[in-house]
């Protein structure tokens, strides 16, 4: 409802050298949108909440989360 | 402009807001405080100028949410509470045909800068100067180290920009101007946009286009929501892209629908699927008495392009009723003196129902959608519900472009001349093909318009991406049973196996 339709293609635009370490999963709702007016769409990023997600913000902290863990 | 921006964010949000107090019964009370809630906290930040600019343009958008044009409004410092408590007492059928269905946001309305050609900085006033050469009224010259553009003889052809080979020359757009297929959008003399209501066809590529959000609906998203609080038998007719835009089974969206207060949940593909079978009989007789063509019926925004701006291709519209008229008139006929309330992407079926006494409301997918998140109802985590009539594969494909012609063919005469035509999306060029069409030029005898591009998928109001909800789309028709079984002459039946 908030934009996070957009967020299913995050998928498309993974790089090929990270693609075969990333899953994602559509999920109903995370519970985060509720009381944080304008804040919304959400995703979350191994565990770790992205606000105001777009597929270019969720690129981003996959970048980092992989960065961390490498 | 991709659907996630915070133009439409915002929309929702104050869409979200309205339905929640309008639910809870608390319009009057509550809804002048929604545009100071959202502009407080830590984590906001102004969309416009400023939160006082912020909170105005947000009051204009709650006025359009409750049902008011803002043409009309005069911000005299009634409060918006004023509103709720008219919006709440309006009756159905309070509309006439001519209401408004969009309006401006003036104060979100950004008076873009008009359009034209503009040399940038970029520019390096090269030897070749291929703007010159290409500039067929002569209207680009090369001076002081920089090219400039004659305003007066500029006919804004873009050949400048299509030939410098530093990409220093741009088009300036006003996107709604640019987005609108009739010219029905353009600047009053204080440089906002006025809509013009004799031209405008209601397709809402305005408000898709608009990257200020300034271009809104007139919902009467209140007026259902008092309807089912009054405790009136309220049914939902259910456009087959709606059921796209959610992540969940057909049954599990009309469990929601139930959920947020609805008696009954109808598909309007089931009169899809009458429309097929109408139009391919129609289809039949008047290529059968020599007639050149025929076009669909279906979409509300080509029928008024056609009546407003092509004339001569009134006389070969399909007479068959719309999905949504035959549905609805199979509610009323089935449950008399049920409010009904057709629920889709398009901007445009709420001036189609303005003049279909069947339908009392339309309600679009961002409203629906606003109801649910306002209710905490969750469409995936609902139990699924048998629908009373199932729509076939062919009438839930009505909803992506080419779907009328992939289902009128599916059932026509065995040996008929069936040469579909697709118009796939309006705009300025397709435009130029529908007055062709006019004219007598043309490429196919079944000529499908679909006024937003990929067809009610991409309709103003959907919520999904529309690659998203295409794929749930065909997930939704692959598990239908086809058109073919229900309504073919026994001679179709063995045409159509014959081509699977």
């Amino acid at each position: 409802m908030m934009g996070g339709s957009d967020l299913l293609l995050v998928e498309d635009h993974l790089p090929a050298d990270v693609k075969g370490l990333v899953s994602v999963e559509a999920s109903p709702c995370l519970g985060l949108c509720r009381g944080q007016g304008l804040e919304a769409p959400f995703a979350t990023v191994d565990g770790v909440a992205v606000r105001r997600a777009s597929v270019g913000s969720l690129l981003d902290a996959i970048g980092a989360r992989l960065g961390e863990t490498k | 402009m991709s659907k996630e921006n915070g133009a439409v964010r915002l929309k929702r949000e104050l869409l979200v807001a309205t339905a929640r107090l309008a639910y809870e019964g608390r319009l009057a009370e509550g809804i002048d405080r929604v545009p100071y809630e959202l502009t407080s906290g830590d984590a906001y930040k102004p969309s416009l100028c400023c939160a006082h600019h912020d909170r105005q343009a947000m009051r204009s958008r709650l006025a359009a949410a409750m049902g008011f044009a803002l043409e009309d409004r005069v911000d005299d410092g009634t409060p918006l509470a004023d509103l709720a408590r008219r919006a709440v007492a309006r009756k159905p059928g309070s509309d006439g045909p001519g209401d408004p269905v969009l309006t401006i946001v003036g104060e979100a309305c950004n008076g873009c800068v008009k359009s034209r050609i503009l040399v940038t900085e970029a520019c390096q006033a090269c030897v070749a100067r291929p703007c010159e050469t290409m500039c067929p009224k002569g209207s680009i010259k090369v001076s002081g180290g920089k090219a400039s553009i004659d305003g007066e003889t500029c006919v804004e052809c873009g050949l400048c920009a299509i030939a410098c080979p530093f990409k220093a020359i741009i088009k300036l757009q006003v996107p709604c101007e640019e987005a609108c297929p009739v010219g029905a959008i353009g600047k009053g003399p204080d440089g906002k946009e006025r809509l013009d209501r004799d031209a405008c066809v209601s397709c809402g590529a305005c408000l898709k286009a608009c990257p200020f959000g300034a271009v809104t609906d007139v919902s009467r998203l209140v007026d259902i929501v008092e309807a089912i609080r009054s405790g009136k038998r309220v049914a939902a007719i259910l456009a087959p892209a709606v059921a796209a835009q959610f992540r969940a089974p057909l049954g599990a969206l009309a469990s929601a629908i139930r959920a947020a207060g609805f008696s009954s949940i109808h598909e309007a593909a089931v009169g899809a699927d009458e429309a097929a079978a109408m139009e391919a009989e129609e289809f039949a007789e008047r290529i059968g008495a020599g007639e050149p063509f025929m076009t669909t019926s279906c979409c509300p925004a080509f029928v008024e392009t056609a009546s407003r701006h092509v004339p001569g291709l009134i006389e070969r519209i399909s007479r068959t009723p719309s999905p949504m008229s035959l549905a609805a008139a199979s509610v009323r006929a089935a449950e008399p003196g049920t409010v009904t309330v057709f629920i889709g992407p398009c901007v445009a079926k709420r001036r189609e129902a303005l003049a279909e006494p069947a339908v009392d409301y339309v309600m679009s997918a961002e409203e629906l959608g606003a109801a649910f998140v306002a209710l905490g109802i969750e469409v995936a985590d609902a139990e699924e519900i048998e629908l009373p009539d199932q729509a076939s594969r062919e009438g839930r494909g009505f909803a992506a472009a080419g779907g009328v012609s992939a289902a009128v063919r599916s059932i026509a005469s065995a040996g008929a001349d069936f040469r579909p035509m697709l118009i796939d999306g309006l705009s300025k060029e397709s435009m130029a093909a529908l007055r062709a069409l006019a004219r007598g030029e043309r490429a196919g005898n079944f000529v499908e318009v679909m006024a937003c591009k990929g067809g009610c998928l991409g309709g103003p109001c959907a919520i999904a991406n529309p690659k998203v909800a295409a794929l749930q789309l065909k997930r939704l028709a692959e598990s239908s049973e086809p058109l073919v079984d229900r309504h073919a002459a026994p001679e179709a039946r063995l045409e159509a196996l014959a081509r699977d």
